[in-house]
């Protein structure tokens, strides 16, 4: 895991030196002097050889310290912390509605399929995987906080904030994990121990919540994982379309102005959350199914 | 208890075929077993031996139903349960146990909690109550040490054990009725035998009847006390134990004996086990008449025509029946002469 982390932050280094584009330059402005924009590059320390400015930057990581900010000369992980909270909240919320609508949506489709919910639910990810993200995010807008005016519109200063892109959000992900659910329900529900348990007189929701659920649950803990990670590196569109000041915002702001300790720390702290994120996914599988705790 | 544990009553079961027309698997399929009897249903695959086990239970396969007939179970007709009382039914007043006794258990909860699980579900009885009740179970089915095995999953028992932990399941509600579905098929031979062993006991101690499905003559014999020949989804030969392996009278049954192995101080030297030639019939074609004629050695013009009634064939102990054209006459000869 820390070997996975060091890996990406080092990809994240090299990548943002590599492209063009200078961050003195962009704090001195298009008209500035040459001799400007050197005194910036000096202070900034980009003069320096890559490897000298990566070995000190890990140095700083060692101690803690993420560095500071190339154009607003505060210190990185303050930056991060005042975002955090934002996306933490709406990666969360959109996370356990997710949940929500993808776990009963699924199971109700996989018990009788062809039936209406399996149609309703074929509809349903049809569409939220074909429709982006941010598309859903623009339509609630505009019916929401256009017209009916129930709903803020931009920001993220109340909880009233969060409902719009957190269910613009958790639509496209239920989609796909509704689907997934879905599928693996239907793949337990054919296998012989159900006739064994339904011999047992065990029937309708005992049924499915004790034995298939739990059966089934593998590859949703896989997908779930995987959106849960991308929900906490922040929604980048998502923050952009309902001007939430979160962490998707800061490190898009950070590649435009080329502030290398923004990307970097971003980059390192999105790494850190999948890891984190698939390794408590790899305790739950132990949870869930017995036979992998044995195998260990 | 008075009154046989089960009662079927000339079943007919239907099921759609491929092109919609329905097929008839099981014919005319009448059995009694009273509490504490072992009676075994004896028949080649396809001959439908497991849909008739479904039937009693009434579990899938979809698109059967009951197309005449009855089905019993303690007095009550099992196709007019709906809803509760059949859950009830099922697991409270019949157990049953399968082929492959691993597969039916659920794989990711302890074997203890799927043991008691029709108790609780169907008497709501207490968490402490069901854990000492599967305690005294385990231990009964020989579950040793009955605790710690209680505790395990599925995947870690072997098939013998998983066999157990399915018997305890069953019984646990004390039901009438254990239906076995091949329970000893996939088990080797030393296990084989001490599960059959439980379960001979268990029915003498309980007054369990017991509907074992078999296809192993060798167990059919030591342990059944009536036995049901089906050819292709209708009863051949009906009668105890002894008269049918003594002096079977349907050639089917016959045929059967004859085709099993034999050790060489019974059989005489110079007969080989016979193979029935041919093979049952599909679904979709079972000949007109009897059944089995297209097989059969002593087959006549009648038998190609006319389906043969089960008739009473006369029998030393208990009642005997056999539909064959054939035998019935042979056999009131004998009673003439």
């Amino acid at each position: 895991m820390v070997l996975t982390v060091l890996l990406v932050v080092t990809i994240s280094f090299v990548v943002v030196r590599v492209i063009p584009g200078d961050p003195a330059a962009v704090i001195a402005g298009i008209d500035a002097a040459p001799e400007r924009v050197e005194r910036i590059r000096t202070r900034l320390g980009t003069d320096r050889p890559i490897a000298v400015q990566y070995m000190e930057w890990l140095g700083g990581l060692s101690r803690g310290e993420l560095g500071t900010s190339l154009t607003r000369n505060r210190p990185v992980s303050a930056m991060i912390a005042e975002r955090l909270p934002i996306t933490a909240t709406l990666a969360g919320s959109a996370f356990v509605l997710t949940l929500l609508i993808a776990l009963p949506a699924g199971l109700l489709a996989a018990i009788r399929p062809h039936g209406l919910a399996d149609r309703a639910l074929g509809a349903f990810s049809h569409a939220g995987l074909a429709i982006p993200d941010f598309w859903v995010g623009i339509i609630l807008l505009l019916i929401f906080s256009v017209t009916l005016r129930v709903l803020p519109l931009f920001g993220a200063t109340t909880a009233l904030h969060y409902i719009l892109p957190a269910v613009a959000l958790a639509v496209s992900r239920a989609a796909l994990l509704a689907r997934v659910v879905r599928a693996s329900v239907r793949a337990e529900l054919k296998k012989r121990y159900i006739e064994g348990i339904r011999a047992r007189g065990v029937y309708g929701a005992r049924l499915l919540w004790c034995h298939v659920l739990p059966n089934a649950m593998l590859p949703v803990i896989t997908v779930a994982a995987v959106q849960l990670g991308y929900l906490l590196g922040g929604s980048i569109v998502i923050e952009q379309v309902f001007s939430m000041p979160g962490l998707g915002r800061l490190i898009l702001t950070a590649v435009f102005q080329r502030d290398f300790p923004v990307v970097q720390a971003g980059v390192m702290f999105i790494a850190v959350c999948f890891s984190l994120i698939n390794f408590a996914a790899d305790i739950l599988y132990t949870i869930a199914d017995p036979r992998i705790r044995s195998a260990r | 208890m008075n009154g046989p544990a089960l009662e079927i009553d000339s079943l007919t079961l239907a099921l759609a075929g491929e092109d919609g027309s329905p097929l008839f698997p099981v014919r005319s399929l009448s059995m009694r077993i009273a509490p504490g009897e072992l009676h075994a249903l004896v028949g080649e695959s396809g001959s439908g031996k497991s849909l008739t086990c479904r039937a009693i239970l009434r579990l899938g396969p979809n698109g059967m139903r009951v197309r005449a007939g009855s089905i019993r179970v303690g007095g009550v007709d099992v196709s007019a349960l709906s809803g509760r009382r059949l859950h009830r039914f099922r697991g409270g007043r019949v157990g049953v146990i399968f082929q492959e006794p691993g597969a039916h258990l659920s794989p990711s909860i302890r074997v203890g909690r799927q043991i008691v699980e029709a108790l609780r579900i169907h008497t709501g009885c207490s968490r402490t109550e069901a854990r000492h009740k599967a305690e005294t179970i385990a231990e009964r089915v020989g579950l040793t040490p009955a605790r710690s095995i209680l505790r395990r999953y599925p995947h870690e028992l072997s098939g013998g054990m998983a066999q157990r932990v399915a018997i305890a399941a069953a019984i646990i509600c004390s039901p009438e009725l254990l239906v076995a579905d091949e329970p000893t098929t996939a088990l080797d031979a030393t296990v084989q035998k001490s599960v059959l062993e439980l379960i001979d006991e268990l029915r003498h101690d309980l007054g369990l009847a017991v509907l074992l499905v078999s296809h192993d003559l060798a167990v059919v014999e030591r342990y059944a006390d009536s036995v049901t020949v089906l050819y292709a989804g209708s009863v051949a030969e009906q009668a105890s134990s002894e008269e049918i392996f003594t002096r079977p009278r349907h050639p089917y049954t016959q045929a059967l004996l004859r085709a099993r192995p034999q050790l060489g101080d019974i059989a005489p030297v110079d007969t080989p086990p016979l193979i029935i030639p041919g093979s049952p019939p599909a679904l979709n074609a079972i000949p007109g008449g009897c059944p089995f004629h297209t097989r059969c050695p002593a087959a006549e013009e009648l038998c190609r025509t006319v389906v043969p009634d089960l008739v009473e064939r006369g029998g030393d102990t208990g009642d005997a029946r056999v539909a064959c054209h054939v035998a019935t006459r042979v056999a009131g000869v004998a009673h003439d002469a």
